[in-house]
């Protein structure tokens, strides 16, 4: 356990990321134009650049970021299991098939968010629905559940792509392989992160114990069925609203809890945070590498937090087991 | 004796072997008919074009998916659309020409179909003027040998007068928008890039690697052009309009945010001299924004 | 008042016909032992005593209140139970794990205080773990991990004691420790109920216990009106040899 350093470390990263995110572009505008800005003697190019394009599109990504380590951290939670990530009840499925349909009938684009955000939370209400008609509540038939659920929505993503004109390929491909950058408000993000964590926070050691077991939680005097519900619906919010911003990007919320509770520890009240943080983080600086690693092009930032992801999940899996 | 054969189809194209005709289509192929096709089959919407243009939509048994011009294409049965080609109803028509596109169609169902002994003609128009070589070669292979001569003269007589009008004028920057979500160009290689230049326009990402770059919004900024150009169905949605906000843009400080009519310039046929007209007329306006010194 | 008072109880076993009926006052003080062959409802009944499982019959009540009736917060501040099992999907320290012990002590953002991780501290020392209290639990022997979790449920100061199988994975020397922990416990005002496996524990130690037989039928009393040869060999199905220490309780040995 390296608690306090860790923290430190979270807590300058964090900053870090946003005003490396706010220094780097395909432009030339740089550090200097942070500083003349803080000045108030930028270009308007500069302001422009850096206030317009780059600060939402920062704030985006880390708002999603911080948001997809949550729900990773407090499914893994509800599902006693530390390999669940927040599409593992299928709400990105079903925020695909919203935002493809959209896409497919040729409505405006300003309607994506909000299908992707219905189709979310639709796919969580179903596979709820379907996990509690079979009885008891529990964890593997959560799972079992969620994982046929997307399997089902991936067949519909596939025959919504072989139904689509060639023209509309790469704006669905790119919105299935999560990309920040489509003109995206960070406000619900981030608004939903400091819900999340305000709403969580005090549940943190009731989440300490449903993580041993949801019987062994009861028996201390958790009200285990109210909290499953409420741990079910943030994660399942938190997630929606992460996929609605950006998409669907994989590993951030299966990597970052994991990684930290290596670190810190499960303690709830500290994990919870530290994920938001290291969250936000790493999908900003993610996001930074895919506006420039090959600028002006720019690669899908899913793309970028996979190829960090699985070398890290690898390596934590294989030292674990040693 | 290939060599031969293929300097001689340069200097004669459609040279007759004794009753049968034989092209070279554009990926340097040689197809070879016993006589001018009578069944054939379209699989992109340029092609389909390409035969109307020709007077051979007679000969067309059946065409891919987006064969929406001339109107009357859209009668003809639909066999797949360019990624997803339906082999069987291709088969079912029994067609004894193939008319592909290149980079659209999916390689392996053409090789399928050339399996099957019928003859595949691939086109690939990467410059303006292999229009006019497709003309040519389609006319040969649809027994219009001499209409295709013609329109191919006609459609390269408009691209030089086009070019000799506006090739030299003042260079306009230019950024040419495919897609807005998200935003992507095209790189110096594309037709579309090459139809700018005629019109005395550059493309301000002709440098980039990729033939469909997707972009970083700020890149568009950094590099100012002079226009941005979009092409948009009439009373749809404006692609444009992510860029329309931002004040301190030459392009949007001048009113050059244009849009153009759909489908022209992405569609090989004779029509896109149309849309070049049209681009050319927009950059035109573009100079007259100018400001005086 | 009796503390816990089963009444025409009877547990409801997936995929078995449920036991006969059975009926028992458990008093402030008493060590009581659950004895039955394998897969005959110890632990359901453990968990249906403990307010996890409905009763298919019958009632169960704890200071003389229905037992569906009590808040599982203030509920546990009464009951503790040790499961059989502990998955421990996640990391976590010894001293950690202790002090769940307290929850039901402390309000939602209330940190736990010096006093809560003292009475852990306490706790782990009397089940011989001092000095691990940073170790990780997936460091700790299986013998450990069963001590932890009984101070656990020392750290929980219940008034009742639901003890699932705990001399499990225990050693000699820390099974008799556990059990005078038990013992101290009991004589403290405690009661303790534990499912076993062992009758010879159950003779030394307990002063009351359940028989769960496998056709169903149940009875409960007093150890030594209760635990005859006869009665036994019909519990398990096996033939026994009862032998008789002098001032001593006696030994079960089975015969082969």
């Amino acid at each position: 356990m390296r608690v306090r350093p860790t923290l430190i470390a979270l807590a300058l990263i964090a900053p870090a990321s946003l005003l490396l995110a706010l220094a780097v572009g395909s432009s030339d505008v740089t550090v200097s134009a942070l500083w003349s800005l803080l000045r108030s003697e930028a270009t308007p190019f500069e302001r422009l650049v850096v206030l317009d394009l780059r600060l939402p599109r920062a704030l985006a990504a880390f708002g999603t970021g911080a948001l997809l380590a949550l729900s990773g951290a407090l499914l893994q939670v509800l599902l006693r299991n530390p390999l669940a990530d927040p599409y593992v009840l299928g709400v990105s499925g079903g925020a695909a098939v919203g935002a493809l349909l959209v896409m497919l009938l040729g409505l405006s684009g300003a309607l994506v968010p909000p299908a992707a955000f219905v189709g979310a939370l639709g796919s969580t209400l179903l596979v709820f629905g379907l996990a509690q008609a079979a009885g008891a509540w529990a964890p593997e038939r959560l799972i079992l559940t969620g994982v046929v659920i997307a399997a089902g929505w991936g067949a519909l993503i596939s025959l919504i792509l072989s139904l689509s004109p060639d023209t509309d390929l790469p704006a669905m491909l790119y919105w299935l392989m999560g990309d920040v950058g489509q003109g995206a408000t960070p406000w619900p993000a981030l608004g939903m992160t400091l819900l999340v964590l305000v709403l969580a926070l005090p549940l943190g050691r009731s989440l300490n114990i449903l993580a041993r077991g949801g019987l062994q939680a009861e028996v201390l005097g958790v009200s285990v069925r109210g909290l499953e519900w409420a741990v079910y619906l943030l994660a399942s919010l938190a997630t929606a609203v992460a996929v609605t911003t950006a998409g669907a990007i994989g590993f951030v919320g299966l990597v970052v809890p994991h990684m930290l509770r290596l670190l810190i520890g499960n303690d709830q009240r500290l994990l919870l945070p530290a994920s938001a943080l290291l969250g936000g983080s790493l999908l900003t600086l993610a996001d930074t590498l895919a506006r420039t690693v090959i600028a002006p092009e720019q690669l899908p930032v899913g793309v970028i937090t996979a190829m960090l992801g699985v070398p890290v999940f690898l390596y934590l899996l294989y030292r674990s087991r040693a | 004796m290939r060599l031969l054969l293929f300097l001689l189809t340069l200097i004669f194209p459609g040279w007759a072997m004794a009753e049968g005709v034989i092209v070279l289509d554009d990926t340097g192929r040689e197809i070879r008919l016993e006589q001018p096709a009578e069944r054939v089959i379209a699989l992109a919407p340029h092609l389909t074009e390409l035969v109307f243009e020709l007077g051979a939509e007679h000969r067309l048994v059946a065409v891919g998916a987006h064969s929406d011009y001339p109107a009357a294409a859209s009668a003809l049965p639909q066999v797949g659309s360019a990624q997803r080609l339906d082999i069987e109803s291709i088969l079912a028509q029994s067609p004894d020409l193939v008319l592909a596109w290149d980079s659209g169609n999916v390689q392996r169902a053409l090789r399928q179909l050339e399996s099957h002994g019928i003859p595949v003609y691939r086109s690939e128009p990467r410059r303006l003027e292999q229009v006019a070589d497709n003309l040519r070669a389609l006319g040969v292979l649809l027994g219009r040998r001499d209409s295709g001569q013609q329109l191919a003269a006609a459609f390269e007589e408009e691209l030089g007068r086009l070019g000799r009008i506006y090739a030299d004028r003042a260079p306009v920057a230019v950024f040419y928008q495919i897609w807005d979500q998200p935003v992507m160009t095209v790189n110096g290689e594309h037709l579309i890039s090459e139809a700018l230049q005629l019109c005395g326009g550059r493309n301000v990402f002709a440098d980039l690697p990729r033939l469909t770059p997707r972009l970083d919004a700020e890149a568009v900024l950094e590099r100012d052009p002079e226009v941005m150009l979009a092409s948009a169905e009439p009373g749809g949605a404006d692609p444009l309009a992510r860029w329309r906000g931002h004040t301190g843009l030459t392009a949007t400080e001048r009113g050059n945010l244009l849009l153009l009519p759909p489908d022209l310039l992405v569609r090989p046929s004779s029509r896109v001299l149309q849309g070049v007209a049209a681009l050319c007329e927009a950059l035109h306006q573009a100079r007259l924004r100018r400001p005086v010194h | 008042m009796a503390l816990l008072e089963a009444h025409a109880l009877q547990v409801a076993i997936p995929a078995r016909p449920s036991l006969m009926p059975l009926s028992c006052v458990l008093e402030a003080g008493e060590r009581w032992a659950i004895l039955g062959p394998n897969g005959v409802g110890k632990t359901t009944l453990l968990h249906t005593l403990a307010g996890l499982r409905q009763p298919a019959s019958g009632s169960v009540s704890l200071d003389g209140e229905a037992l569906h009736g009590w808040r599982r917060r203030r509920l546990a501040r009464r009951l503790a139970l040790l499961f059989q099992e502990h998955p421990d999907p996640f990391p976590s320290t010894v001293l950690e794990t202790a002090l769940i012990g307290r929850h039901p002590y402390l309000r939602a953002w209330e940190p736990e205080s010096a006093e809560d991780t003292r009475i852990a501290r306490a706790a782990l020392a009397r089940v011989d773990l001092a000095g691990l209290e940073q170790r990780q639990i997936q460091t700790l022997s299986g013998g450990e991990r069963r001590r932890l979790s009984l101070a656990s449920v020392l750290t929980q100061q219940p008034a009742l004691y639901l003890l699932d199988e705990p001399t499990n994975h225990l050693d000699l020397r820390h099974q008799v420790q556990m059990l005078s922990v038990l013992r101290e416990e009991a004589d403290a005002g405690a009661c303790i109920c534990m499912s076993l496996h062992d009758i010879n524990i159950a003779v030394a130690f307990c002063t009351h216990v359940i028989l769960l037989f496998p056709d169903g039928g149940t009875c409960a009393g007093p150890t030594d009106e209760m635990l005859e040869t006869r009665v036994l060999e019909r519990l398990y199905q096996q033939p026994l040899e009862r032998i008789h220490r002098p001032g001593k309780p006696p030994v079960f040995l089975p015969l082969p």
